[in-house]
């Protein structure tokens, strides 16, 4: 039995058959032009009968593929202008205070939730710290970063309910700079 | 299986295992695959030892230079990567879906009955249920799902509704876009 060497798209990584279906289908069209399969140029060399039906089958194909660039390229304009606005919104608020929280997986199952920034609005750190503890009932601390400033630490994951806490408490504090960091990215905790 | 398995940093033990586990591997998947028996050599080198890696969810990857080439789930059968489908489309039986629903099958959806007894589909072998079949679409050559019959083909036609194939392994899944797991 000998190896098919299947041909995949430098773009997408899938078949160049199916580029059609994968989420790059204009740019995998562009970089690679349109697919024709090995059967259908083989056939159009055959007798006429087939080329007639290969050729109608493979222009259906290719007035897809035109229709599906064109709904591409709106989708990618759309995408650019809502992404515009977002960039600016977030240099906005870096400039002022922002809560992030973060879990940090100590072992297997346990977790430290570590909140930073809530100094920046004003709250006493050993104060916020009684209330979590006693919210979360477990332990709970105030930890000095070198150069972040202090954080609280909170034993075991409480990243949403940390978010229902400060919503109740500390009403000052817009939830939309409340922010947390999963895989070093921020992610808005609430929408 | 892999729609939402991160491969990536979720490996949490890769071992070169024991000779004789990869002898028992190795004979397992043989066994389920008697068609890969003339190409043995080609896909486990004698001289390259064959590495399991445990992911999530009790899936087991097995690797051979680093590439995944099949993969169970706990003590479950094997199944083929679609890479190794791709270049072997003969050691799985296939059942052939519509056009309709390849864009379906591409995201992860099972494959149901209507899609594979409509015109564009075709299932030519008899399978009883609960066996590998390798998903192929309307006007395409190469596979594009791994998949397992819920229900045997004879029931597939006559009952004609509600899932028909699991999908395992689709294009574009997680496992699909980490050809290769270096360690």
């Amino acid at each position: 039995m000998e190896p098919i060497i299947v041909e995949y798209c430098q773009v997408c990584g899938f078949p160049r058959e199916y580029c059609e279906y994968s989420a790059s289908a204009a740019a995998c069209l562009k970089a690679n032009g349109p697919y024709v399969s090995a059967d259908a140029a083989a056939t159009t060399t055959d007798n006429n009968t087939t080329t007639t039906t290969t050729t109608t089958t493979s222009t259906g194909v290719e007035d897809k593929l035109g229709e599906l660039k064109v709904i591409d390229d709106s989708k990618e304009e759309g995408h650019t202008d809502s992404a515009a606005p977002v960039v600016e919104k977030k240099k906005k608020k870096e400039d002022k205070s922002i809560i992030t929280i973060e879990v940090v997986a100590r072992n297997k199952k346990k977790n430290v939730t570590s909140i930073s920034g809530l100094h920046l609005f004003g709250i006493k750190l050993a104060d916020a710290k009684k209330v979590m503890a006693n919210k979360f009932s477990c332990g709970c601390s105030v930890v000095e970063k070198p150069g972040l400033g202090e954080e609280i630490n909170i034993q075991g994951d409480f990243c949403e309910e940390l978010v229902d806490l400060i919503e109740d408490k500390y009403p000052q504090i817009p939830l939309t700079s409340i922010y947390f960091i999963e895989d070093k990215k921020k992610v808005p905790a609430r929408r | 299986m892999f729609k939402k398995l991160s491969l990536k940093g979720s490996a949490s033990a890769s071992n070169q295992i024991k000779s004789s586990l990869q002898r028992n591997i190795k004979n397992s998947i043989l066994t389920q695959y008697p068609k890969l028996k003339d190409i043995e050599e080609e896909i486990f080198p004698k001289k390259v030892a064959i590495v399991q890696v445990k992911c999530q969810n009790h899936i087991n990857l097995i690797l051979v230079n680093s590439e995944i080439i099949f993969f169970n789930e706990r003590d479950g059968p094997y199944y083929p990567t679609l890479r190794i489908l791709h270049k072997y489309p003969d050691i799985l039986p296939h059942v052939q879906v519509d056009k309709g629903a390849i864009k379906f099958v591409l995201q992860g959806a099972n494959i149901m009955c209507k899609g594979l007894t409509s015109p564009g589909a075709r299932m030519d072998v008899d399978l009883p249920a609960d066996s590998i079949v390798a998903v192929m679409a309307e006007g395409k050559k190469h596979a594009a799902a791994i998949g397992v019959t819920k229900m045997s083909t004879n029931d597939i036609r006559t009952i004609n509704s509600d899932i028909g194939v699991n999908n395992i392994h689709y294009l574009g899944d997680s496992l699909f876009t980490t050809p290769t797991l270096s360690e």
